[in-house]
């Protein structure tokens, strides 16, 4: 059976790749950064004091999923016992499982922020108003007193170079 | 690649949180230096099970050698002391069976003056890294060092703390396990569930508190039992209820049958049918009524001719209706009866059933179940 992680570098890799993502699920269940940091920071050492034998049959992907979403349960249960903290602490872990909407969605957010990072800033700008904002092309042209043609071109650039980028990394939209 | 899928999420990438991820891998790599110190170097039979006894200083081993050794005289002299154990706390301590046997080495009784004594495993107990995970208790047994070599025992936790065997249960939470039976919560339960039930002889759950509903799969190989803090409940496969409530236990059966007993006296011990309830608490069992609810039997309407007739279809021929033993004014008079009723081959059981909706008065005839029917009246209460 191959090895996990073949390095430590290895480890580093993956727990780079895979921090934010878990922090920001945690978030979304527990409604506590802190506490999702410190979660998903233990979820790693525990991997990693077992990193050299660690044998799953899973995606690695799914293992990190798992555990940290077993990390986050016993940590609501142990949480719900203190009777002070019970009115921070509302979810249980079957709503856990009932609205749960994985970590895909916070990879897919991940990568999206490295992809507009590569993007020239009025490109991103533009694009942004147009598809998060909601903003037409005309709305934009007038707003940035530029021509709507060239609003058409920048939101057409910054939608094929995002594209390719997220074809790239990981094929998260594949 | 989906668009609308990126869209989606780029509405959501405001609430995406970045932290820098450079400085959360520093933070970790600090973590986990700290609890290095236990794996670095080990070999996996001395790993982190003797970490704390290696540790130890001269003066710690001479002290646990010590008292190992009166320990040990205890045992081997059979003079273990009394204690008032909770029966499910009692479970947790080490089991007789995996304290080793005391080898001493002179031959001279060695009760006065303690000494160097080697303890030597009745079995070797390989226990590999994985499977010691930080919420693992380390016991006393599991201390032992591996390969008969001699050894000090410490009954020292692991520096972890370990988790409780027992969990909390919510209101409404179904449990499935993997024998395919169920538990559910009907008030927040303080249970231990086995992960597995694969090479155990029987499928125990210990409750500590809680009211919960047991659907037990049928598997006559490996009973089914629910043990509370001074009972137990033992089924083959079944539906029923406890409640646990310090030392008072209820137990209701909602189908089957199932067998509720004191631990500390065995033979006080009832068998509860479907419908029954018992309470045991601590001292005596007592019967409750009217706690668990039972599906009632299903009843439909015919009429006094109707009633008349199945009689005489139902019992092949044994049970004959006199001519006149439904008036004629009398005849289309409505009376409950179970829907079922064609399945009922004890007519006996019949009349009973029957008694509260109508007066039936029959004769027994010569052979054996015959009866004949001399008059159906509808009850006037009816």
């Amino acid at each position: 059976m191959a090895k996990v992680f073949k390095s430590d570098q290895s480890f580093e890799e993956v727990f780079k790749e895979f921090f934010n993502p878990l922090v920001n699920y945690v978030n979304s269940k527990i409604n506590n950064w802190e506490d999702s940091r410190e979660i998903v920071q233990n979820t790693f050492l525990k991997i990693w004091e077992v990193r050299e034998k660690l044998d799953i049959d899973t995606s690695l992907k799914s293992y990190l999923y798992q555990s940290t979403k077993n990390g986050m349960i016993d940590f609501i249960r142990i949480k719900k016992r203190n009777q002070t903290l019970k009115e921070q602490i509302k979810i249980g872990s079957s709503e856990i499982e009932e609205k749960d909407e994985g970590l895909d969605v916070y990879i897919i957010r991940q990568e999206l922020k490295k992809a507009l990072k590569t993007l020239k800033p009025k490109n991103k700008e533009i694009f942004l108003l147009h598809k998060v904002e909601g903003l037409t092309h005309n709305e934009i042209a007038e707003f940035l007193d530029i021509s709507v043609r060239s609003v058409e071109d920048n939101v057409k650039r910054a939608t094929l170079a995002l594209r390719e980028i997220l074809t790239e990394n990981k094929g998260v939209f594949k | 690649m989906k668009e609308e899928k990126i869209h989606k999420e780029l509405v959501n990438l405001i609430d995406f949180k970045e932290f820098d991820v450079d400085q959360e891998w520093n933070s970790f790599l600090d973590k986990a230096k700290t609890i290095q110190p236990a794996q670095q170097g080990n070999r996996v039979e001395d790993n982190v099970k003797s970490a704390p006894v290696r540790r130890l200083p001269r003066l710690g081993l001479s002290v646990a050698a010590s008292l190992i050794l009166l320990i040990g005289c205890m045992y081997f002299f059979n003079l273990k002391p009394e204690t008032d154990i909770d029966p499910i706390l009692a479970e947790q301590q080490v089991p007789a069976e995996v304290i080793p046997e005391v080898q001493i080495t002179d031959t001279e009784p060695a009760v006065t003056e303690p000494e160097i004594v080697e303890y030597v495993t009745p079995k070797e107990k390989v226990i590999p890294q994985e499977k010691l995970t930080p919420k693992e208790t380390v016991t006393l047994a599991e201390q032992i060092i591996i390969e008969n070599k001699p050894f000090v025992v410490a009954d020292i936790p692991m520096p972890d703390a370990p988790a409780p065997e027992y969990e909390i249960y919510e209101i409404g939470e179904i449990l499935k396990l993997e024998d395919g039976s169920t538990i559910e919560i009907l008030d927040v339960a303080i249970m231990k569930i086995p992960e597995t039930f694969k090479g155990a002889s029987s499928r125990n759950i210990k409750i500590k508190r809680g009211n919960s509903e047991f659907t037990v799969t049928k598997n006559e190989s490996q009973p089914f039992s629910v043990t509370t803090t001074n009972s137990e409940v033992s089924v083959l496969g079944t539906t029923f209820r406890v409640l646990s409530e310090g030392i008072e236990t209820t137990v209701g059966t909602i189908e089957g049958l199932v067998e509720f007993y004191a631990i500390a006296d065995p033979e006080q011990k009832v068998q509860i049918s479907a419908g029954e309830e018992y309470k045991f608490d601590g001292s005596a069992m007592e019967q409750l009524s009217g706690q668990v609810e039972t599906p009632e039997a299903e009843m439909t309407q015919t009429s006094l001719e109707g009633l008349k007739n199945l009689f005489e279809q139902n019992f092949s021929g044994k049970v004959n209706v006199k001519g006149n033993a439904v008036k004629s004014s009398e005849i289309s008079q409505l009376v409950d009866i179970p829907e079922n009723f064609e399945e009922f081959e004890d007519f006996l059981k019949v009349i009973e059933l029957l008694e509260e909706h109508v007066t039936i008065k029959y004769k027994e005839r010569r052979c054996d179940s015959c009866y004949t029917i001399e008059s159906i009246r509808v009850k006037d209460n009816k």
